[in-house]
Parts: structure tokens; sequence; C-alpha cells
């Protein structure tokens, strides 16, 4: 599209950021080439925009008429294949079963659409994660949190409710909205599809949607378009996942604020599944990182221009994606979750994963955008006094697994500190 | 001296052949198949205004087996059936225009209310069958229910009743006095479409495709996961033939795009899906046709893979070529012809829009690569033809391996002034005359285009309008 030295005209910018991209990817082959060093970034920013824009096709809804399922299949089966990838990237320790769905409603034969799990969104970190990048490095500047970053074990515990207690620690790095925890449909959010079964829960609606949306978010967030939502200033931001991904939606339809959900503790219904919750949004940005904002904003403005045309913000159906008539309402959870999480739910409460500042998936964003769009600004330093903030819940469980490959090591002696504190309060 | 005159004869007949060759090559030579033909403007049907109404949005398109009637769906639930006049004697070299010959309200918004959810009126497909006595039929059909109307003229009308007025009322019989036999009097033309069969409530997902057999006694529908076959007289039952549904729903991920039944063998019918394969199933093996008979699908290019690369696979639309020899499936950029007894790849592909692959990403998140082009063959199996974005469409002649692009548009619609090939500039430089990739209008897409079985006559529709285009006569 560029030819050698070839000034890029201003109204290809939209298709510049890309274009570039495309390239890159396209010339590092695409899916299952694994290019090297800036083109794989490119590739991962690339494939966690086609992440981010499945899921809000997923989930955004025409008001009357049922959707296309040949849409909503290659829609999910880009979803899986993405996921599939950022498994085998990030060398997940292998997802458990989730629990199991809720039966079949006889009448139902709607298709329901896998979530994806949030173990993807933290091997999606944890792949950005084993990047060899040494720029990675400085960015991320000591003291590191406690927070384990992203193990890629994390993943499974998120599969596994029943595991919590074992990887406590990293689960709060994975990402896992805990806030999302106490919501109704949250509990789907710990069921981690299985590749080839892709399994869950119907309402896979908001929580799955939120969590992912800010977990995938890092690299490349969706733009903040709520006006009032979104802080201008990045002094705003408090802790939190940077990519505000918060869009409310002002449409007739149930709306929701997709939001990182990163102080449950300060706002417990962080998603309010059928109800329109604006009031929700500013907390949401008020508790988001400063840091990876900047990487935030600079990507959703990137990004803005690709999005801008995008349909309807993610709306989701009572019924999630599922076909409206077989899913329960996503108010009542899914009774086989409930059960399995309540334990969860109280273990989670209060944790703050607000260290999704950490992620990798923002600097390696970062990076990217560095490199394709020079990026100045990098993210702040989250010290450990924030850290402390946002952690309520004693640390219980083994120290945290640390992937050998990560750019920043985890200072354990950090981390003891942490938890000494903690646990002495 | 002496001169080879032989050596030099033979050269210059050697030449002479050359040249030939290369003039014929070219395709310029007068009346060589269809690589000659020029297409000119002849008819645009629909509203000028560019607001255009959602009901008014064309949705099908289809010629009946002579070519003589050409009907076209639309998104409000109605068939427009337009008549082509008889060649004038004055203008014998120019064929007849296309006037509207019937229009009725075909199928109407529903609510199904177990699901809650509209169903929608938009008409998916119509499907002529042969003419068997004055009357017409076609089967239209929705999402859910197909129907077969008669179409039938009626052009006299009965006088003289003994015991009715002329306006209908009836007479006092005390006033009757004399008798006299009822006569018919011709009458204005008047078309009535009147529904004979109503096929419902034998899907649960959207109907796709229907197939008249070749029998013409059978029909199939198919739907994204299921395809059942009917019988043109019964209404009640129908048998299902492919069943691709799971048993655990979040385990699919395929589903049926399209269907066809052979032109010639009536046990025989194809369906493609979405990850680009194509199935083709002998009704004389099992009532069940879960497995097919054969399996046409090409290996993926490794070098053109990307994340969109089974989206672009999914093959749109599926039509067997008149012969029967050959089957043509459209994918979001290409075209593929396959030959039905070579199941490893087509035998050719033509490409649409390939300078669409950088921009893919874009076009998924506008949701345009969801978009379902169809394509058609001539009458002859020579070319054949699909749409394309900003108004564009293609043909490919498959003798002369050429490709034209032209365009619908009010622009170009004066009558019977040629349309000129248009041109998308890929590179960095653009040519005069040439669109670049940037300023194609992807609101503009022609999906429906239509071939006459015996003419060069085709109609294409944009997303309100249809139009006519006939070949250049000289």
């Amino acid at each position: 599209m560029f030819g050698k030295g070839a000034k890029r005209k201003l109204d290809e910018d939209e298709e510049g950021l890309e274009g570039k991209t495309l390239e890159a990817s396209v010339a590092g082959g695409g899916l299952g080439v694994s290019p090297e060093g800036l083109s794989k970034v490119s590739y991962t920013l690339q494939r966690q925009t086609i992440f981010n824009i499945s899921l809000m096709k997923l989930y955004s809804q025409r008001p009357l008429g049922e959707p296309s399922l040949e849409r909503r299949v290659l829609i999910n089966n880009m979803l899986r294949r993405i996921q599939d990838e950022l498994k085998q990237e990030g060398s997940l320790r292998p997802l458990l079963l989730p629990p199991s769905p809720p039966p079949d409603d006889p009448m139902d034969e709607g298709f329901r659409e896998a979530p994806p799990s949030f173990g993807v969104l933290s091997a999606a970190a944890t792949a950005q994660v084993s990047q060899p990048s040494a720029l990675l490095m400085p960015v991320i500047a000591p003291p590191p949190s406690p927070h384990p970053m992203v193990p890629p074990n994390c993943q499974a515990s998120q599969a596994c409710p029943n595991r919590v207690e074992a990887c406590l620690a990293p689960m709060e790095a994975c990402l896992t909205p805990a806030s999302l925890l106490e919501e109704d449909g949250g509990d789907s959010a710990f069921c981690a599809p299985s590749p080839p079964t892709p399994p869950l829960s119907p309402p896979p609606a908001q929580p799955p949607l939120s969590a992912l949306l800010s977990q995938a978010s890092p690299s490349v967030p969706v733009p903040v378009l709520s006006n009032d939502d979104f802080p201008s200033t990045l002094s705003d931001m408090e802790l939190g996942p940077p990519t505000a991904i918060t869009r409310t939606a002002a449409a007739n339809t149930t709306t929701m604020t997709t939001s990182p959900a990163p102080t449950p503790t300060t706002q417990p219904p962080l998603l309010a599944p059928l109800s329109p919750s604006p009031t929700g949004s500013p907390r949401d940005c008020r508790t988001m990182g400063a840091k990876p904002e900047a990487a935030g904003v600079f990507l959703v403005e990137g990004r803005c221009a690709e999005l801008r045309s995008m349909d309807t913000l993610p709306t989701l159906p009572p019924g999630g994606l599922v076909d409206i008539s077989s899913s329960p309402p996503s108010s009542s959870s899914p009774s086989g979750f409930l059960s399995d999480l309540a334990l969860d739910d109280v273990l989670f409460a209060d944790i703050d994963t607000s260290m999704y500042d950490f992620d990798p998936c923002t600097t390696a964003g970062a990076v990217g955008m560095t490199a394709g769009g020079g990026l100045a600004k990098l993210p702040q330093v989250v010290t450990a006094d924030d850290l402390l903030k946002s952690l309520a819940s004693p640390y219980s469980g083994p120290t945290p697994q640390v992937s050998a490959n990560q750019p920043f090591k985890i200072d354990l002696t950090e981390l003891d500190h942490i938890m000494e504190v903690l646990v002495g309060s | 001296m002496p001169v080879c005159v032989s050596d030099s004869v033979k050269v210059g007949c050697f030449a002479l052949q050359t040249c030939l060759n290369y003039v014929l090559s070219l395709g310029i030579w007068p009346g060589g198949g269809s690589s000659d033909v020029q297409w000119c403007f002849s008819q645009v049907k629909g509203a000028i205004d560019d607001d255009v109404a959602e009901a008014d949005i064309i949705s099908t398109v289809e010629f009946n087996h002579t070519g003589e009637l050409l009907a076209t769906g639309d998104k409000g639930g109605r068939v427009v059936i337009f008549q082509q006049e008889p060649e004038s004697k004055n203008q014998p070299q120019c064929r007849g225009e296309y006037n509207v010959y019937s229009t009725f309200q075909s199928h109407e918004p529903e609510f199904d209310y177990l699901k809650s959810l509209e169903i929608e009126e938009k008409i998916n497909k119509i499907r002529w069958l042969p003419q068997k006595n004055a009357a017409q039929f076609l089967l239209s059909t929705n999402d859910k229910t197909i129907k077969l109307w008669k179409i039938s003229e009626r052009d006299k009308r009965p006088e003289g009743y003994n015991l009715k007025e002329e306006d209908g009322r009836y007479r006092d019989p005390n006033t009757v006095t004399t008798l006299r036999v009822p006569i018919f009097r011709p009458m204005d033309l008047m078309v009535e479409a009147s529904p004979r069969r109503v096929f419902a409530n034998a899907h649960t997902y959207h109907i796709n495709s229907i197939a008249v057999n070749s029998d013409y006694e059978t029909y199939l529908s198919a739907d994204d996961l299921r395809i059942n076959l009917w019988h043109l007289e019964i209404t009640d039952r129908s048998f299902n033939i492919v069943d691709i549904k799971p048993a655990n729903m979040e385990e699919l991920t395929e589903v049926i795009t399209a269907a066809e039944f052979h032109p010639n063998q009536c046990n025989t019918f194809v369906y493609s899906s979405s990850k680009g394969t194509i199935r083709m199933c002998d009704m004389r093996a099992s009532a069940l046709c879960d497995k097919h008979a054969k399996m046409f699908e090409e290996p993926e290019d490794p070098n053109n893979r990307s994340f969109f690369s089974e989206i672009i696979s999914s093959i749109s639309d599926v039509k067997f070529s008149h012969s029967g020899r050959y089957m043509m499936t459209r994918d979001y950029l290409s075209v593929k012809i396959w030959d039905l007894n070579m199941e490893t790849r087509p035998v050719e592909t033509y490409q649409v829009h390939e300078y669409l692959r950088s921009k893919l990403c874009s076009l998924y998140e506008n949701d345009c690569i969801f978009d379902k082009f169809e394509c058609c063959w001539n009458g002859n199996d020579s070319v054949v033809m699909t749409g394309s974005y900003n108004n564009f469409f293609r043909m490919f002649d498959r003798g002369y391996r050429q490709d034209v692009t032209l365009e619908a548009s009010r622009e170009n619609s004066k009558p019977r002034s040629v349309l000129k090939p248009r041109k998308v500039s890929t590179g960095g430089k653009r040519k005069k005359d040439e669109i670049s990739v940037d300023s194609l209008d992807f609101n503009k897409k022609i999906l429906h285009t239509a071939w006459h079985p015996l003419d060069n006559i085709i109609a294409v529709a944009t997303t309100n309008n249809l139009y006519i285009f006939q070949e250049k006569l000289n």
C-alpha cells in the first residue's frame, strides 16, 4: 500500500495503522507463524484487536431479529482460534474443565457461543509477557506488585474455581475481575472453555465481556466512547486497568457498562446485567490506572478511527449470546456455577485487579505503538503502596509461580513484605 | 539467382497464422464467443432518491426458464415480476423491455411467540417452476416459510348471466323473462397471484436456499443446519435429508450456507458450508444424506493465511452449470469453478476483488466480510458473473480468460449507452478513470445478479434498484 518512502496521506491514516499492522502480520505469515520482533508485536496487536472486535460483535444484538447463526458461528470460531493460539503461545497449564453448564433447555435450539475464558485473556497477557523484549523491562519499574505477573498457570486456576485457594495470587494477576464474580453471571467467568469443548453457560453476557474487554484491552483497548465517563486527563485515573474500556450505550436495548473490573470493593455491582449503569462508569474510570492509560489513550486514538465505524456498543441482551428463547435471563445465574463459586465470591470479594497495570500486554502494546506510531509516554509505575491499598483480603496461597521467560521478575522479597503487611493487618 | 520461394512462403504463412492466433486470443474477432460482448444499459427499476426505504431493498433476483419473466423479492416481503415485451417489429434487433407484470405481497412479518423473536418477511429466494400450463408458478421463501404462488392471467370475463346483473347484484328471479347463454368477453389483462401452497413449520433455523428438483415434483429447502425435501403437492410434511446439528450446540462450528439440486440428475444435490466445503449427496444412497458422496474442498494457500481465512472461505452461493458438468461457488474474494469429477481443487478460480485482502480487518469490523454475494452462469456456461462493492459487478469469460468490471449506476443510464469497463487501482499510482480501493463505497454492494437463460440480458440488483443490461446489438 505504501511505496518506499511514500508519504502517507492524511486520509489514509485510518488505514495506516491497520495497514502496517496487517502488512506486518501478513508478512509474518499471519496466524500460526511467529514473526520476529516488531512484526510479532503488531501481530499480537492485531490479534488482540480482532479479539475485541469479535467480542463486541457477539455481544451486540439486533433488537428484534434473530442474529444470523452463520455469523455467530464464524465469530465464535475466530475467538476460539485466537484462544487456542494464545494458549499455545503462553504454554499454559491445560485448562481444567469448567463446571458443567446448566442443563440444556429442552427448547434450546440456540447456539451458545463459548465466551473466551479469562484464562485466554491472561494467556494473552502471558503471551505478551513471554516476548523476549528487553524494552519491557524498564517500563515496568519496581516495585512490582505482589501480584504475580500473569503467571501462566494462573489461567488454570481461573478455569477451576475449586483450585482457587491454591492459586489465589495467580488468580489476581490473571486479571479476573473479581467484582465480576459478585455478579450473577460472573460465575461463568471462571469457566474456561477447553479447546475442544467450548462450553459455557449462557449468560456469557456481561461479566465475561467486561472482563474480557478489560483484559484484552491492555494492548488494544476499545476506545472509550462515552464522553462523560472517560476522564480526559490521566490524573483522574487511579489504579486499575488502564484500558478504560467504558462504553455506555445509549441504545434502547439493555446497556452495559463494560469497565475493567478493578475495584470490586468500591463498586460492587460493577455490571448491572439488565440495567444501564452509567453511574458505574465514572467510578470505573476513577480507578483506572494511569500508567497504561497513556498507552491506552494512544491506542484508543489510534483505534478510534478504526472503531468509529463499529457497530452498536456492546449491549447485552437478556439472554446473552444464546438464543433468547433458550437462555435464562442473565440476571439469574446458572445454578451450576453459583454453587461452585460461592466460596470464590467470598474469597475474591475484595480483590482488586488493578494489577492490570503490570500487564505486559499493555507494555507490549505500548511498545508496539512506539514502533508503529511513536508513542512517547510510557506507562507509569504502580507503587507497592498502591498495591497494598487495593489488596484487602489476606493473601493466602503459595508463592506465585513465575514463568521463567517473563521479562520482569517479581521481587519475592517485596512479595513477602507485602504479605506480612497484609497478614499482620 | 535461385530464390527460395517455398521457404519465404512458408515463413509468410507461419507469420499469418501467428497473427491470426494472436487476434483470436484477443477476442476481438467478430462473431467469436461472448468475449466481444459489449453491454449497454437497458432499464433501471426502482426509486431514484438516495434515501433507501428498508422495505425496498432487493433481496433476490431470478429469471424464469424462458427468460420472459424476471422476478425480484425485497425486504418488505413483496415479489415484483417483470415481463419482457415481445420484440417489436420496428426494432427487430432490440430485445424487448421488461415491464411490471405482477406485484404481490408474498410474506408478512411474523412473530415467534415462543422465542420472542420477529420473523422477517424478507424474501430470501425465489425459484421458478417450469411452465406446464397457462399459469406460472414460483416458490418464494423467507426465513421460515416457503410458499408456492400461482400467477395467472385473466383477459376474459363472462358476461350475460341470467341471475346476476353485470355489476354482480342478484336479479329477482321473477324479473327473468328470457334465458341466455353467458359468453366470454375480452377485458383488460389482469394478472393474479394466489398462494397455492404454504410449506411452513419445517425449519428451526433460517432458510437460506430453495432448489427445485429436475423431476419438477420435489424441491429442497436448506437452513443453517438442516435440509428438507418437499413434494410440491404436500405441505404437511417434509423429509429431512441433511442434518448437521451437533448434539451439543456448543460444538457447532460449521453451518450450511447454500444448497442446490443437480440440473439433470434428480438424485444429486450439493450443499456448501461456512468452512468452504461443498458436499455432494446422492439421495439414492440413504434416506439421510449426512454422509456425502463427494466433498469438494481446496486446501488453504499457506501464503494467504490470516485471521480471516475461515470467514472468507465461507461459501455464499453455489450454482450448477446448465450442463451439469460443473458447479460454481462464491466465497468472499473469489469465484471457483469445480469439475464435479474432481474434488481436490477447483478447475478455475477467478479473483473478484483481491484488493480487499488487505482490508479484511476493516471489513470484519463493519461486517462487510459477512456479505453474501451470489453468482450466476450465462446460458451456455461460458461466462460467469458476480457482484462486488461500489455497485461494481464482474464477469469472467471462461473461454477467453478475460474479465471485466462494470458498474451499475444511474450515471451510465442513458438508453443503450455502452458500459465502460471500470478498474480499481491497487498500486500506489492511480491512473485516470481508475478508482482507488479506499474510495470504494462498501454500502453500495451488488449481491444479487441474474442472467437470462438464453440471451445476453442480465439483471443486476443494487441496494434498491434493479438494472437490466443487454448486449449491444448492431
